[in-house]
């Protein structure tokens, strides 16, 4: 009985070790052009910047949706568990992380829609733009997970408003200070 | 090529939505309706009425003033003075075209710190109403000329044509002090407030020391701000907002962390005009003002039909700035400014890197060291710009000396509609087209050594009618980035032809604009806040302080240098209250003193 446990725990830790090496830096991804559906408007400048703009409109509460192609350019089969904008803490356009389990082979792309919720201007100040520039996308392959920053074609931009459009905020912005909520 | 092929590029994906136009920090604005006049200045014989205050300490310092028909006059104001702070002289205004006499002294307006009326206020938007019944929410002092028992927007009650003037030898004399609370916060947002207060004229004294403006004019048709000296706010020393007939003149504004002077959204009253300059009517004229040590000398989302002329611009981050990036402002975009005859020189003060990357802005606001030469800028601007476009039409920058700015004299850039909320198709190639740049002298200083800017003119190559024409430099021909061997285009030439820039150039402002002074000081890609080289061939002026290594831009002979180990000016009470309020007041006597005074007093 003691051998056997013995066993099944190298087993498990050889396993684990299967799991630890297994090369999730091979996967990779590409994304296709952003489309947008929601209650303000995504306006698409070409010749802004070396790759263009999205510029998003900012409407305190308003939500839509950003649809996407993720391709899986690596050499594996891979599951995207999920994505988001790879923003940083309380983003100015916060994506719910969906979880999705849909697996891509070498290859293949499909398409993403994932939700937007533009809701944390109180945390920025008016003349403040957030830049969205990548798609974080989480995978599994071959039982090991990672997450893959893939730059977005064009960067979205979002332009915090004014206070008068954003009731959340204060004129004491120390109070609204990102980094200390 | 194919880009300029292709000047409408643009999809809207989703149609524009308009919104209301929003004012400045706080509740939508509209313009005035443009029928007022500037106001002149007014006699104590042509007042209508006359009220006085003063301190305990006005005597003595009336005692001191050297001439002698001014001591005269302030011993017979103070015969009459009735009040100690200025807002109960505000307030107790019976009659339009009253003058309210402030006489030498320190004013913190300690009734207006803590009212019970501020107590249910939880720090957002102030509208009208709540100016009117309780402006301390925000104001050290309020002059709100509009009833609101009326819908409109006129200013209708006893405090229009409103003069209020102090009456010391030096506009240092009358101090109007916001400070600090005990526990390090702003005492005030605001120091004088003139709101929908037509007619306002204010002279002769200095406002300091508060967290948003010290001299702030909004929603008012003709005012005057004369001889103020406006400094050490974490934003602006005189904002003006959605106002017309302005004349602001022999100003000193310094020290501020977004801008000096500052007239947004002035009334758009060229807005319909084809011609560049110079124009007749102008919304706000700013004239012999020293706007020095700030992040911005001079700023203006929307700062349409100003006429700026005569002043000095210097050591500042950046010197003179419009834009029509930030939404919510009326009258965009912007257009129609005219400079003239200004120095716009040495605008090469890192004070991101100073104040902001060495943590110095993250302490409570009484410890950062403001009053003592601290600037924590709150707006992203290319360190070492002389004057800087972003998105403006049809500005006359014409005759003026533009030199020792080490990153560019001159940056006119493109700003599409969709950043600043209009998502309409034609927004997107509204802006940077008919500026003219003519007859301006770079990269010399007035002695006739060599000082160049980093690069003379710098543009995004986007806009039409844009055109430079007639400009020296020195020693060379006029520089610029403009990749065609033709040169700029010419005025003469009709300017510009294509609405599309060089995407290699355009939306450079992106990502500094993620600059976030408490969480994204120094945003990835943004090389805004690295401070420019000295030009190689610079050489010193006579009497102009020594110039320390490049590599930061800063002077040795800079105020902040000087006084940065002063402590801050305090809340004036507390424990060890006097012995900060001595150094800061050896510190303000430093200011005094150092800082140069090119402003001639008039007493009239």
């Amino acid at each position: 009985m003691r051998i056997a446990l013995v066993g099944a725990a190298a087993l498990t830790t050889a396993l684990a070790g299967v799991a630890a090496a297994v090369p999730v830096h091979t996967a990779d991804f590409a994304l296709g052009g952003v489309t947008w559906r929601g209650e303000t408007a995504l306006t698409s400048l070409a010749a802004y910047g070396p790759r263009g703009t999205d510029v998003l409109t900012y409407r305190h509460g308003a939500t839509g949706s950003l649809t996407v192609t993720v391709r899986n350019t690596g050499r594996f089969p891979a599951t995207v568990t999920s994505l988001d904008l790879g923003a940083e803490r309380l983003a100015l356009l916060s994506v719910p992380s969906p979880r999705r389990g849909v697996e891509l082979a070498p290859g293949q792309g499909r398409t993403f829609t994932v939700g937007v919720v533009l809701g944390n201007c109180r945390y920025y100040h008016e003349r403040e733009v957030a830049t969205y520039d990548h798609l974080r996308v989480r995978f599994s392959v071959i039982g090991g997970t990672g997450s893959r920053d893939v730059r977005l074609t064009r960067p979205i931009v979002v332009h915090s408003p004014m206070i008068v459009g954003c009731p959340d905020r204060k004129l004491d912005r120390t109070r609204d200070n990102r980094t200390s909520p | 090529m194919l880009r300029r092929l292709l000047p409408f590029s643009v999809v809207a994906l989703v149609l524009a939505m308009s919104g209301p136009a929003f004012a400045h920090e706080e509740r939508a604005s509209q313009f005035p309706s443009g029928k007022g006049s500037t106001p002149t200045y007014r006699t104590y014989q042509q007042a209508a009425d006359r009220l006085v205050v003063c301190k305990p300490t006005s005597r003595a310092a009336i005692a001191r003033i050297r001439d002698a028909k001014l001591r005269a006059f302030n011993n017979k104001l103070l015969g009459q003075c009735r009040f100690q702070h200025l807002q109960a002289a505000v307030d107790a205004v019976r009659r339009q075209r009253t003058n309210i006499y402030v006489l030498p002294g320190l004013y913190r307006e300690e009734p207006s710190w803590a009212p019970a009326c501020t107590k249910a206020y939880t720090g957002g938007i102030v509208e009208y109403p709540l100016v009117v019944s309780c402006g301390e929410v925000t104001n050290l002092v309020t002059v709100a000329g509009d009833s609101p028992q009326d819908a409109d927007r006129v200013c209708d009650n006893a405090l229009c044509r409103l003069q209020i003037e102090g009456t010391g030898e030096r506009r240092e004399d009358v101090v109007l002090r916001g400070g600090f609370t005990k526990s390090g916060d702003w005492v005030k947002h605001n120091g004088i407030k003139a709101d929908r207060a037509d007619g306002f004229y204010l002279r002769n004294l200095t406002a300091e020391l508060f967290k948003e403006n010290a001299l702030y004019v909004h929603e008012t048709d003709g005012y005057v701000l004369d001889e103020v000296n406006a400094r050490h706010n974490d934003l602006y020393g005189i904002l003006t907002f959605t106002s017309d007939h302005g004349l602001i003149e022999d100003c000193d504004a310094s020290f501020n962390g977004d801008s000096g002077v500052y007239p947004g959204s002035a009334a758009d009253v060229n807005k319909d005009s084809t011609v560049t300059g110079p124009l007749t009517r102008y919304a706000v004229e700013i004239r012999r003002c020293n706007t020095h040590h700030n992040a911005l000398g001079f700023s203006g989302t929307a700062g349409n039909s100003v006429w700026f002329h005569d002043n000095e611009v210097h050591d500042n981050s950046a010197g003179y700035v419009t834009d029509s990036f930030v939404g919510g402002h009326p009258g965009m975009p912007q257009d129609h400014a005219w400079l003239t005859h200004n120095r716009i020189y040495r605008n090469n003060s890192n004070y991101v890197e100073r104040f902001v990357h060495s943590g110095i802005c993250a302490r409570v606001p009484g410890k950062r060291g403001y009053g003592a030469g601290t600037v924590c800028p709150v707006f992203p601007v290319p360190v070492g710009t002389g004057v800087m476009i972003a998105g403006g039409n049809r500005n006359f920058v014409d005759a003026n000396q533009i030199y020792d700015n080490w990153r560019s004299g001159v940056m006119l850039f493109w700003v599409p509609g969709a950043l600043r909320d209009d998502t309409s198709l034609a927004a997107q190639y509204d802006t940077s087209n008919g500026n003219h740049f003519t007859r301006n002298l770079l990269g010399r200083h007035p002695s006739g050594v060599v000082q160049p800017n980093g690069t003379d003119f710098w543009w995004d190559e986007q806009g039409i009618g844009n055109c430079w024409e007639g400009n020296r430099s020195a020693p060379a021909a006029v520089t610029s980035n403009y990749p065609l061997p033709v040169g700029l285009p010419t005025c003469s030439g009709g300017g510009s032809l294509l609405p599309v820039g060089n995407p290699a150039k355009s939306a450079t402002l992106v990502p500094c604009a993620r600059y976030n002074r408490e969480d994204e000081p120094d945003p990835v890609g943004c090389d805004w806040f690295d401070s420019p080289a000295r030009p190689a061939d610079r050489q010193a002026a006579r009497g102009e302080p020594p110039v320390v290594a490049a590599a930061d831009g800063w002077r040795v002979g800079d105020l902040t240098g000087l006084v940065a180990a002063v402590p801050p000016v305090s809340g004036g009470s507390g424990p060890g209250a006097g012995a900060t309020a001595l150094v800061g007041l050896v510190a303000m006597v430093l200011i005094a003193r150092v800082l140069p005074r090119p402003l001639r007093r008039r007493w009239s």
